[in-house]
């Protein structure tokens, strides 16, 4: 063997007791690392199932007939219903990055009230619709209840800001056409076992990510440094620091 | 005579505090979501200006006397202050601000950038801390240019170092303008001026010694900015208090389920309220435009990232033994979780208390500030917590320029162009080069080209792509040689290229060709999940039809590094 061969090194073929023992315990943690951080996630991501949740189930139901314009009155408390919860939610609306969808959603929202309500309430509320935010918050309760939310409920703190500037005109079809799209991207989440059991208080998959891999780390650090400062002294290694 | 001076000093101080006290809650008390972002606060600033004085006094006390000084603190920080130097040095404004922002967004996506930011430390440890320190070698471009024996190589690092922390710095300047810009109320282009200035200033006086002393204690800031008002929230909203990184696992399940209704009240008298919002923390959720890929390939990027940035390895140089690298990243890594169990806290709490759409739309990047606004907290510990950001910024950014520096100085000037350099003459070469970067990132910063977190998941990926694989290869396997380090970093480089290419364009609304498939696949944030492997298996594959390389590299690495036995 040529002295260029004795010094060869690979991670996979170590030569030497001490790099043995350093390449085993590197691999170990390494191991354990990997699988619980994509292992644990792979998982996740192959039982999860997409769960709609019941203001889709609601849209699903009553859109068909929304667009016929067939729909009944309880039918379109159900539609603005959902439009308000998924604006209540304090998140932009988008179909894809660059197009904002929430001043459409709105004027399909307040479309919707203006069908559900009374004709002869119809015309004062096109006027409330072109009233100033401040204005328009002191006047909202009587639309509230048409669409039946209680007093308490929080959704009747967003129903001011939920509506825009009106003009009792049919939404244009192709803004309609977009809200399906629209509910299904925000209210179908991807659920399993793993996200509903409950552990500590978390969601059980956000506590082993946010709070137990952390720990893991650490755990595996430590575990680490301790079996490599007896190796290094059983090997002879870093010696002479020691002695410094 | 004494006694009644000290008296009337003391009534004078109680009087001047309720003055402030009074001036504070009048900006908090005021009824739109603008009075949370503008406005000068007396309060925060006499912190803020406080605590800068203070790292100035340290910084001066703690001068650099040489060049070893000033790049590696002279080799005498303890294992227990090198970690804390360490998780200073890292948790930037990218974890104090930057993550809470992302998950308030982005949901469970901010996750990936925790665990990545986290689990990175795992493999830094592993595969690199105490086989660099046995290496020897003051820099990341010194361990390269010998391991690899080559000039070129060596200057080559050197640069793409000095770009990987110039990004970096993108970032936390970004961060300091916006915690200046809501603290002076001055606008953000002059507050990135003025924080940049101050962090600069003592940056040059200090070197890498004073900077790591400053380190430790701005640690302590930063934590306990953090934690106080983790627990005052959650005591104040009836969740678990003592131990608050648990205690907001409630929280969580409570966006999930919806508030309908509670007895509690922001700072605006909004009710503590919200309706079901499940998107908040299900993996890859539809709503927020990130899927499963994208979660895995950020996740992986930062994790390579963090085992390739300069200024993180060049830690490793300033403990004593090769024992201490080890044990400081286990110190620095559970002072750095202490923190990043607590950020999400910020997120779950912001995303309840500003659920009223009269809130209004709030910069994500200050939400840890405004969350803690909102949650009515004292507005002198708010002030510290944005204090506490402004630190966190500042020990990233002083350790930042140290390594850009260096990499000019040391790895190019004196190593590449003028190996008979002075001291005082690199001393001087590397002043000049922290004022030039630190003027060059503070005419970027003022771009506010995008979140504070994506910023630097940029340098990330860059030192993902570049510098980890050479130091992977180059620590374990000897057969790695000059030809195929080259051609490893030339694929990391290239890769390195499209991605930021495509991402300045489009920020300039340029559409270049493929840019969806490049902007899904090679995107800025997370390129390395591919280019990282690329330039490892380049490297492979060119080492083995190349000449192995010399002796003495391979006789070094497997004495000095492995603990080989010498032959002869």
């Amino acid at each position: 063997m040529s002295e260029s061969q004795i010094y060869d090194f690979n991670f996979f073929k170590p030569k030497s007791a001490f790099a043995k023992s350093n390449t085993l315990l590197t691999s170990a943690i390494i191991i354990i690392w990997a699988l619980a951080v994509f292992g644990f996630h792979f998982l996740l991501k192959a039982i999860e199932k997409p769960v709609p949740e019941k203001q889709l189930v609601t849209f699903e139901q009553v859109w068909p007939s929304v667009m016929d314009k067939t729909a009944t009155r309880e039918e379109l408390k159900g539609l603005a219903g959902t439009y308000l919860n998924l604006m209540g939610r304090h998140i932009p609306l988008r179909l894809d990055e660059d197009s904002d969808v929430d001043d459409n959603f709105k004027l399909c929202f307040t479309s919707t009230i203006y069908d559900l309500l009374p004709a002869n309430e119809r015309l004062s509320f096109l006027a409330l619709t072109q009233k100033e935010l401040s204005e328009r918050k002191s006047m909202t309760a009587g639309i509230a209840a048409r669409i039946g939310l209680e007093e308490d409920n929080i959704l009747t703190q967003v129903l001011p800001y939920a509506l825009v500037a009106y003009d009792g005109k049919p939404v244009d079809v192709k803004v309609l056409e977009a809200v399906p799209d629209i509910m299904r991207k925000y209210l179908v989440h991807n659920r399993s076992v793993l996200t509903d059991t409950q552990f500590l208080g978390f969601p059980f998959h956000y506590f082993y990510t946010a709070i137990f891999l952390l720990v893991l780390f650490v755990v595996l650090c430590l575990v680490y440094c301790r079996i490599m400062d007896k190796v290094a002294v059983k090997h002879g290694i870093e010696a002479e620091e020691v002695k410094s | 005579m004494m006694l009644r001076r000290k008296l009337k000093n003391i009534k004078t101080w109680l009087m001047s505090a309720s003055l402030l006290l009074a001036s504070n809650s009048a900006v908090f008390a005021a009824d739109n979501a603008t009075t949370l972002e503008e406005g000068f606060k007396l309060g925060p600033a006499i912190i803020m200006i406080s605590m800068i004085l203070l790292f100035i006094i340290v910084g001066l006390t703690n001068r650099a006397k040489d060049t070893g000084d000033y790049w590696a603190a002279g080799r005498s920080i303890s294992r227990f202050g090198s970690g804390m130097a360490i998780a200073s040095n890292w948790m930037s404004a990218a974890s104090f601000l930057g993550m809470a922002a992302i998950m308030y967004g982005s949901g469970y996506h901010g996750l990936a950038y925790v665990v990545g930011w986290t689990g990175g430390y795992v493999l830094l440890l592993v595969l690199m801390a105490s086989q660099i320190r046995r290496f020897g070698k003051y820099t990341a471009p010194d361990f390269i240019g010998d391991r690899y024996y080559s000039t070129g190589l060596r200057a080559t690092t050197a640069v793409i170092g000095i770009l990987i922390s110039f990004s970096y710095c993108v970032g936390q300047f970004g961060g300091i303008g916006i915690m200046f810009q809501w603290i002076l109320g001055v606008p953000y282009v002059w507050a990135v001026i003025i924080g940049s200035s101050v962090v600069l200033f003592y940056t040059l006086i200090s070197g890498m010694l004073g900077v790591t002393k400053n380190q430790q204690i701005q640690y302590v800031i930063i934590i306990v900015s953090f934690l106080i008002p983790a627990f005052m929230l959650t005591w104040k909203f009836d969740y678990f208090w003592l131990l608050p990184p648990i205690g907001y696992g409630q929280v969580v399940s409570d966006i999930v389920a919806g508030v309908p209704s509670s007895d509690f009240v922001n700072s605006f008298g909004h009710k503590y309220a919200i309706p079901a919002s499940p998107e908040f923390a299900m993996p890859w959720d539809p709503s927020t435009g990130k899927d499963f890929f994208q979660w895995m390939a950020v996740c992986f990027s930062l994790m390579v990232g963090t085992a390739g940035l300069p200024h993180v390895i060049q830690k490793f140089y300033v403990v004593p033994k090769t024992s201490d690298a080890r044990w400081s990243v286990v110190w620095g890594l559970f002072f750095i979780c202490i923190l990043y169990w607590t950020s999400p806290l910020y997120s779950s709490f912001g995303k309840i208390l500003s659920f009223h759409p009269e809130v209004g739309k709030l910069s994500k990047d200050a939400i840890v500030v405004y969350t803690a606004q909102l949650g009515s907290i004292n507005p002198l510990i708010v002030g510290f917590l944005a204090a506490g950001a402004v630190s966190a910024a500042f020990s990233t950014v002083s350790g930042l320029l140290v390594a850009g520096a260096s990499g000019f100085s040391h790895d190019l000037y004196y190593r590449v162009f003028n190996p008979e350099a002075s001291n005082e003459d690199q001393m001087k070469m590397a002043r000049i080069a922290t004022i030039v970067m630190a003027v060059g990132v503070g005419i970027v910063a003022a771009f506010k080209l995008a979140l504070i977190a994506q910023l630097v998941a940029v340098a990330f990926s860059l030192a993902g792509c570049t510098l980890f694989p050479l130091f992977l290869l180059g620590i374990w396997w000897s057969g790695s040689n000059k030809q195929g380090a080259i051609a490893g970093l030339s694929v990391g480089m290239s890769i390195s290229l499209i991605a930021i290419t495509y991402f300045i364009a489009g920020k300039f609304g340029v559409t270049l060709p493929c840019s969806d498939f490049v902007g899904y696949y090679i995107n800025p944030w997370s390129y390395a999940w591919i280019g990282a492997p690329m330039a490892i298996l380049a490297n492979i594959i060119v080492s083995l039809i190349t000449p192995a390389p010399p002796l003495e590299i391979k006789k070094f690495l497997a004495v000095n590094v492995h603990g080989a036995k010498e032959v002869g």
